[in-house]
């Protein structure tokens, strides 16, 4: 995962690419690899239909709607500020967990990831909960607006970013650390000039995807009282039934992640690393001295505070009076759906990106930089613009698999496909283009060498990106409410109606068994990036 | 490394069969035509699965018919509905508020409703276009009060009228939800009695007298138990449910009884879809459905579970509550309550919304 | 320890273990002020971590090391200097630029710790900065790529712009680490010229390791043959040549026949080519049994039964451009080396003499087991394997 969200910024990867390949991509891989792109299109063309059905005057008047430059720029400042700080913890976190003597680095790994598990609209209501009357943190003012939402979701999105960073953190060069500090370098000066220059790229594609997801983010940010653009989408959703002004909304978001692309594509630019090659042996070790025990402490607070925090807060509802109504046996259903929908939902979208992502890393142009675009964009757009927008198309050209999980999977696969593409295209670009075309010149088919040495190469990547779908699939809330078949009981609902009615009590329960199955997830993603090393 | 790799492999495989075949399973759950043995509809349920879920329970229990339920925010669902059009698979849409159900009901997506069933409730919880075309009906009431803190306020020193509410006593201690349905629903009845000019002038008044806003109305009781204002503008149960879980908290409701509309009463309700697909013993089963919902157990329901007011004539109040008779003022009209964006555009207008 | 203050370097008695390994023994080296010394080993004695220890990124178990006289570990320093405390320059096998700075910026990276690390990660080099880079580059003839990436440059370009680097920022002593292994040969020779050349126009110490002889030989001052975790002898070239220190050095070292003797009367040994007078006999041989060694350059080949000569049997021919080496077998497993000149044609199995004509020389230890003429390739193997 080194050149993280290499998926989503444009530019071209770290290594991978040798010069004076202007090779033509195969037509078969150029087809199958926009499937995905097309999928995930659609919404954006279900927003233009819904958009154009307005009159010109009421669009205007929806662009000139007061506040509308205020909202998009608080909805721009949060991605950026959730982004920066984000990139920051994981930044130290990544360094200390793979490039320092840190005791128990595996399960500082580990810890560092475990707040994915937590979902946002979860930890939100339980700071919610903390700071309301009878909460722990009653009367340090209530958590609310920009910055409350900003510190929740940094604290439970930064993983995004730590994952790409402590993989390119790994395969620093240790001699490059080596020739800075025998320049007279400083072990934080050498972490700096030298780390993170190396880990740039990693940086700006980790810094875009938790831009990308906050703009996405509805839960928390709705439940902190921060009025960002995807807010006023689904306040629009409920307001205008003619679905005209969410739709123009909903555009501007796209906008929004066009914008985000093209400043990390200028950030990464800044970074002008040639054809930095990864080390193959292990990874520099700077020594922490005294600050050993101080810094796994720091670890711990980050990682494990808030997802205890969180837990804690669970098991406090979970004694109220009547901690258990209303869930019942519905909460093993809910698991157990929650659970096979995200796995064959992690499945497919590894199965559907995987050929974006030989595409993205061995024929970098105009077809693999349009379809990561799509692809950002479906990660950015809002649930419900994504449930809606697939339901129109299905209604009208596949009404048979309307209401069926298909539907729900598939939306799965537009919403978190840039995860996936992300991995994916980075365990490429760290197997080398040099082993295909020895595998070509050793009498192999570009199919056999394909399969002989390309697909192996990917074969870490796999299990990162089926986890990370799998996981935000089991989190997610909007398109699995409008797409799931009626009838059907997932986790994520059983938490979000218990937490919507402020029954806490009864979303302590689910709420716990998301955060366990997702732990569980966690733990394999830190097992495939081996993290555990 | 080697063994973990399969390992993971197999636990990989083992899950995605698992998953596929479960989806085997659920696959076409919506297709009535298989489940020859007993009939099923569906419900978009804009009401949380906690509370509603029992009535469908016990419904299912007595009449045979299976209740698939889609639960979802009602404004969500109401978004799907209009999307799907006659091609939806529901056959019945229980909602949460009176704006959402007019909006459906404007695009033509309800069935008429038999003609006992709108008998059983006061007409002016009853959609008007309910008598010639589809509509729909109230199923319970909630209605607009003042919730106050117990140990900060007077109860006779309390605002009788919405205007009375901006007075200087009440600078900076009134709280409220602007971002709620129910009090965008207040405003919007305001718009339809008093015209636009007036609501965004109460509502600049109210912002400028430094009224503290809140995510919902369980915020904003929760503030004024903690003190954090002394009165909030929200619907009559929260503060009615948070008695009940923690007694002993210092609120209580008031309820205005001036002539405007701080005394409405807005109601969550029920409509039968226009479904193409429907057939003529899906069709009966939804409106016996509907009508389960206004019989007396459902209501009485409702009544001690969530404290809301039953429609239905002749059942009690929740507990704690003024007759309905001397709630609302009834010169709301329900239907006026539709118009939302127009409302959420004045609202922003005004600046109590981004 | 006075006596350290006059040299650049001084490692005394330094030993370091990984794990159960020990990799450095009591390891004990002193290099002067502006000379050039060359570790020459084969991989695994231990070179490389001996650089490592004096560069401080490891830390050695026992013993002290000195810097321009000051003790940077060991010697009751509680904890070792750190890497950047000690006006160390290094030069990796490969060449490590920093891959996002420009050839200039690379060299001038080392000259702005008088900044604070604000303006250090901040801001280019300054003025003054630039100035001493350019003649860093100048001086490695690069001054014309001072805005290239390292990318662009060639294996050797990339050296040249390491030993820039490294010598910037005017450390006490440069070390340099199998600098040119990952060259090819032809490059190599041209590099080895340039690099003493830069070295001594700035009057640099420099500790070079290397497992290649003639890198050792063409570049060094002075050349420690390193085994086994210890400096088996340190002497100029030419000595180490002539009077290695005991049988592995000789082994090592060149060329030759090792070959048991006893001692007799009158300065002379009986080996296998005969009773021969030989140097070295009261300092390296304590008993009757003994060790001797002769240099293929200090035999001649005759005709068979030829007078003082050993009989034998050409085993293997070598041709070399300018001479042949030719193995000859005198029995007892005994396979003598010898140098004879390109134009005579010899071949394998023709039954020949092997007359001594130059010095043989006692040396310490016993002779390794078979083969007995050991040479420069099992280094050169081994150097292989380092790659």
């Amino acid at each position: 995962m080194d050149t993280g969200g290499a998926a989503v910024v444009r530019g071209g990867g770290l290594g991978g690419i040798a010069p004076g390949r202007a090779r033509r991509a195969p037509i078969m891989l150029l087809i199958a690899a926009s499937v995905v792109g097309v999928l995930a299109a659609l919404p954006v063309v279900y927003l233009f239909v819904r958009a154009l059905e307005a009159g010109g005057g009421e669009l205007a008047e929806t662009l000139r709607r007061p506040g509308l430059l205020v909202l998009v720029l608080r909805t721009a400042a949060l991605a950026g500020v959730v982004a920066g700080a984000s990139v920051a913890i994981a930044f130290v976190l990544a360094v200390l967990t793979a490039a320092t003597d840190l005791p128990l680095r595996r399960l500082s790994s580990v810890v560092s990831v475990l707040p994915l598990a937590v979902p946002c609209y979860v930890g939100a209501s339980a700071v919610v909960g903390l700071s309301g009357p009878g909460g722990v943190l009653e009367g340090m003012g209530t958590a609310r607006g920009f910055w409350a939402a900003a510190v929740v979701l940094t604290l439970f999105v930064f993983p995004l970013a730590y994952l790409p960073l402590r993989a390119s953190i790994s395969r620093v060069d240790p001699r490059l650390v080596d020739a800075a500090r025998s320049l007279g370098e400083s072990g934080l000066g050498a972490t700096l000039r030298v780390i993170l220059a190396w880990s740039w790229p990693a940086c700006v594609g980790g810094g875009v995807l938790v831009g990308l997801y906050t703009l996405g983010e509805f839960g928390a940010v709705t439940m902190l009282r921060c009025d960002t653009l995807t807010a006023v989408i689904y306040e629009q959703y409920r307001s205008s039934f003619s679905r005209t002004g969410a739709a123009v909304s909903s555009l501007l978001l796209v906008v929004l992640v066009l914008a985000l692309l093209g400043v990390g594509g200028l950030l990464r630019r800044r970074g002008k690393w040639s054809s930095a090659r990864g080390s193959s042996r292990g990874g520099v070790t700077l020594r922490l001295g005294a600050w050993r025990w101080p810094a796994f402490a720091l670890v711990m607070l980050i990682g494990a505070g808030p997802v205890l925090l969180v837990v804690l807060t669970l098991l406090s509802w979970l004694g109220y009076e009547g901690g258990a109504v209303g869930v019942g046996g519905g909460l093993w259903a809910g698991a157990a759906t929650s659970a096979s929908v995200a796995i064959a939902a992690g499945v497919a979208c590894v199965l559907m990106t995987a050929p974006a992502a030989v595409l993205a890393a061995r024929y970098p142009g105009r077809v693999s930089g349009l379809v990561e675009r799509a692809v950002s964009t479906g990660f950015a757009l809002p649930g419900i613009v994504v449930a809606l927008g697939l339901a129109f198309f299905a209604l009208r050209a596949t009404p048979f698999v309307y209401q069926t999980w298909a539907m729900v999977i598939a939306a799965f696969v537009v919403l978190f496909a840039a995860q996936s593409l992300m991995a994916l295209r980075a365990s490429l670009e760290r197997s080398p283009v040099r082993l295909e075309e020895a595998a070509r010149t050793l009498g192999r088919g570009p199919v056999g060498a394909f399969v002989g040495v390309t697909l192996p190469g990917l074969a870490p990547g796999i299990g990162a990106a089926w986890v990370l779908v799998t996981l935000s699939a089991m989190k997610e809330l909007p398109a699995m409410l409008l797409l799931s078949p009626a009838g059907s009981v997932s986790l994520a609902e059983l938490v979000w109606s218990s937490t919507r009615e402020a029954m806490f009590a009864s979303a302590a329960a689910p709420g716990l068994a998301l955060i366990g199955v997702s732990a569980g997830l966690v733990w394999l993603v830190a097992m495939r990036e081996g993290l555990t090393r | 490394m080697g063994y973990k790799r399969y390992a993971f492999a197999v636990i990989a495989g083992i899950a995605a069969v698992f998953a596929l075949a479960m989806h085997a399973g659920f696959g076409r759950a919506e297709d009535g035509a298989r489940e020859a043995a007993s009939l099923s509809i569906t419900v978009y349920s804009g009401r949380a699965r906690q509370l509603v879920a029992p009535v469908f329970e016990s419904f299912e229990r007595e009449t045979g018919i299976r209740v698939r339920v889609r639960y979802g925010g009602t404004a969500e669902l109401a978004a799907l509905l209009l999307e799907e059009g006659a091609r939806t698979p529901a056959d019945v849409f229980f909602a949460q508020d009176a704006g959402a159900l007019a909006a459906v009901e404007r695009a033509g997506r309800f069935r008429p409703l038999p003609e006992s069933l709108r008998r059983t409730v006061d007409p002016r919880f009853v959609s008007r276009a309910s008598e010639t075309g589809g509509g729909w009906v109230g199923v319970t009431g909630r209605a607009r009060a003042i919730v106050y803190n117990t140990d900060l306020v007077d109860p006779a020193a309390l605002p009788q009228t919405l205007e009375e509410v901006l007075g200087g006593e009440w600078a900076g201690k009134v709280g409220y939800p602007p971002s709620n349905a129910s009090f965008q629903a207040m405003v919007s009845a305001m718009r339809a009695r008093d015209g636009d000019e007036k609501t965004i002038e109460w509502l600049r008044a109210l912002r400028a007298s430094g009224a503290k806003t809140y995510a919902n109305n369980t915020e904003t009781v929760r503030a004024v138990a903690s003190g954090e204002v002394a009165i909030g503008l929200v619907n009559h149960y929260y503060a009615l449910r948070m008695l009940a879980e923690t007694p002993g908290l210092s609120v209580a409701n008031f309820y205005m009884t001036g002539d405007d509309a701080g005394s409405l009463v807005n109601v969550s309700g029920v409509g039968l879809m226009q479904r193409r697909r429907g057939t003529d013993a899906t069709r009966d089963a939804a409106a016996k459905l509907a009508e389960y919902l206004l019989s007396e157990s459902a209501q009485r329901y409702f009544a001690t579970e969530t404290f809301e007011y039953p429609l239905a004539r002749g059942v009690e109040p929740p507990t704690g509550a003024p007759a309905l008779e001397r709630v609302g003022a009834g010169t709301v009209d329900l239907n006026a309550l539709s118009d939302l964006e127009g409302t959420l555009r004045l609202m922003s207008r005004a600046g109590v919304l981004p | 320890m006075t006596e350290c203050k006059a040299h650049a370097i001084c490692c005394r008695s330094l030993s370091k273990s990984f794990g159960e390994t020990p990799v450095l023994r009591s390891l004990n080296l002193c290099v002067d002020r502006g000379e050039l010394v060359c570790l020459l080993g084969p991989s695994g004695c231990g070179k490389t971590t001996l650089l490592r220890c004096i560069a401080g990124f490891e830390h050695p178990g026992a013993g002290s090391i000195q810097i321009g006289g000051k003790t940077v570990a060991g010697a009751g320093l509680a904890t070792p200097a750190a890497p950047e405390a000690r006006r160390v320059g290094v030069v990796f096998q490969e060449a490590a630029l920093f891959p996002h700075l420009s050839v200039l910026g690379n060299v001038a990276f080392g000259l702005s710790q008088g900044r604070g690390l604000l303006s250090r990660l901040g801001r280019g080099p300054g003025r003054a900065e630039r100035a001493r880079a350019r003649e860093m580059l100048d001086l490695v003839g690069l001054a014309d790529k001072a805005d290239r990436r390292p990318g662009e440059l060639s294996g050797g370009e990339q050296q040249r712009v390491a030993l820039a680097r490294a010598l910037a920022p005017e450390p006490e002593v440069v070390l340099l680490d199998e600098p040119f292994a990952n060259l090819d040969r032809s490059l190599r020779l041209t590099l080895r010229r340039e690099v003493r050349d830069a070295l001594k126009a700035c009057g640099a110490t420099a500790i070079l390791v290397t497992h290649d002889q003639d890198e050792a030989f063409t570049m060094a001052d002075r050349v420690g043959v390193m085994l086994d975790g210890e400096i088996a002898q340190i002497e100029p070239p030419e000595r180490i040549y002539d009077h290695p220190a005991d049988t592995r050095v000789a082994s090592m070292v060149g060329r030759g026949a090792l070959l048991d003797a006893s001692v007799e009367d009158g300065g002379l040994v009986c080996c296998g080519l005969g009773r021969v007078s030989a140097d070295g006999i009261g300092e390296a041989c304590a008993g009757a049994g003994c060790s001797v060694f002769v240099r293929p350059e200090g035999l001649r080949l005759n005709p068979e039964g030829c007078p003082r000569s050993v009989a034998g049997r050409v085993v293997r021919v070598e041709y070399a451009g300018d001479h042949r080496l030719v193995t000859v077998d005198i029995g007892n497993g005994a396979a003598i080396p010898v140098k004879v000149d390109p134009n005579l044609r010899v071949s394998v199995g023709t039954e020949v003499g092997v007359e001594v004509v130059g010095p043989v020389r006692v040396v310490r230890g016993v002779k390794p087991p078979s083969p007995v003429t050991v040479s420069a390739k099992r280094t050169a193997d081994a150097g292989r394997r380092d790659r």
